[in-house]
């Protein structure tokens, strides 16, 4: 008799255990109902907005463009491109310029920037063959080139010249910034 | 030898135990023969189980043309249907992304920085959207406001939740990065720019099927 009423102790705890499982199983349907998935993917890009001035030696942008004078007598010149390297039409960028005398004595000479609007330059009698057009000088630190369409890809050539009779060397760097409200505004498409 | 019992033979006690079973396996096949009633449905029942499927289709370009050169301010709206092509309603309709690529077009904020990363609306019509101007002839409703790509991480409910079976549901997809400033100096991107970024965005709708029910009929 005392080896049955162990058998039952036994048989009671099989039985909740039993009953937990199947009280589990029960429950699981409830939350496991079926589902019904549905995915895509789509790429997105975003444009770029850049400028930068290069010239024959120096053309990759990421820097300053440097031109370093040597001035000894006469007007002296050279000449960049600004490049718009962006994936957006440009409408301005601003331009910086920075004088760093290297040897000789007082300040560098100041340095004039021309662009040649509707021609290009002959650089090697340093003529433009369209109108030529001012449009900033080293002393002004920074000027902005506005109301201008430099598409992707476009160039704008520069000159850039020195007032003579000073004896000096110097460099010359020449930074191009462009900002966001240089590029269009944002639009609504719908596709 | 008086009063010396007589030996039982062995044979009477196997005789007397053939007569007990022989009693025995005549009174059982008594209980064998008694009388049986069966019933079945001449029509077997047929029992079907519902299905649910939920079908993504594109409205237009819908997710089919990626998006290229996005600028800050710029809105696309793409359009999808919904379809529950399945058996059963369906409920709890939700959207989650999960998307790779640049950061900054998927969190606002990397580094630190004050970028705004792309945002998405989610906007549904009761009849097909006009895909080419955006309109919705029917009656228009929000079912995602405006959230940054990254929050879609976890499943978000629409609004309109449920989709019964056969029905559609027309949506207008929304991808908007905000305007923001940002200046390039000498073709160096700023850090943390959200210019030049690439991203794939992969869209999970899912719908659950509705409430089991109990039914008596």
């Amino acid at each position: 008799m005392r080896g049955f009423a162990l058998s039952l102790c036994q048989m009671k705890s099989l039985k909740l255990l039993i009953s937990i499982v199947l009280l589990s199983q029960s429950l699981v349907p409830a939350f496991a109902g079926a589902t019904g998935l549905a995915m895509k993917s789509l790429t997105v890009t975003t444009a770029k907005w850049s400028v930068i001035a290069v010239n024959t030696s120096q053309g990759s942008g990421g820097a300053p463009l440097s031109l370093t004078w040597t001035v000894n007598s006469g007007t002296a010149y050279s000449y960049f491109s600004i490049i718009n390297n962006g994936t957006m039409a440009v409408n301005q960028f601003s331009v910086s310029v920075i004088q760093t005398l290297i040897s000789g004595s007082g300040r560098p000479n100041d340095v004039s920037f021309t662009l040649c609007q509707n021609g290009i330059w002959n650089t090697v009698i340093n003529t433009c063959s369209g109108s030529p057009l001012l449009i900033g000088n080293s002393a002004d630190l920074t000027f902005a080139l506005t109301n201008i369409s430099l598409g992707t890809g476009s160039e704008l050539r520069l000159q850039a010249l020195t007032k003579p009779n000073i004896k000096n060397q110097y460099l010359t760097e020449v930074s191009v910034s462009v900002s966001r409200n240089a590029v269009r505004n944002g639009i609504i498409s719908n596709s | 030898m008086i009063g010396e019992k007589k030996k039982k033979s062995p044979w009477r006690a196997l005789a007397g135990a053939a007569i007990v079973l022989s009693i025995a396996g005549i009174a059982g096949q008594n209980v064998l023969a008694s009388l049986n009633a069966t019933a079945f449905n001449t029509v077997a029942q047929n029992t079907n189980a519902g299905t649910l499927k939920l079908d993504l289709a594109n409205s237009g370009n819908g997710f089919g043309q990626s998006i290229t050169n996005l600028a800050p301010g710029d809105v696309v709206n793409r359009y999808v249907t919904l379809t529950n092509s399945g058996t059963l309603d369906g409920i709890g309709l939700s959207l989650k992304t999960s998307q790779s690529g640049t950061a900054t077009l998927i969190s606002d904020g990397v580094g630190g920085s004050s970028n705004q990363a792309l945002k998405l609306t989610v906007t549904s019509c009761s009849v097909a959207w006009d895909t080419s101007t955006g309109t919705c002839s029917g009656t228009q409703s929000s079912e995602i406001t405006a959230t940054t790509l990254g929050s879609l991480a976890s499943a978000i409910n629409l609004t309109s939740s449920s989709l019964n079976a056969g029905a559609n549901r027309y949506l207008q997809m929304k991808l908007q990065l905000p305007n923001q400033n940002e200046t390039t100096v000498n073709g160096t991107l700023p850090a943390n720019t959200v210019q030049g970024g690439s991203i794939d965005i992969t869209y999970t709708f899912d719908l659950a099927q509705r409430v089991a029910a109990t039914t008596n009929s």
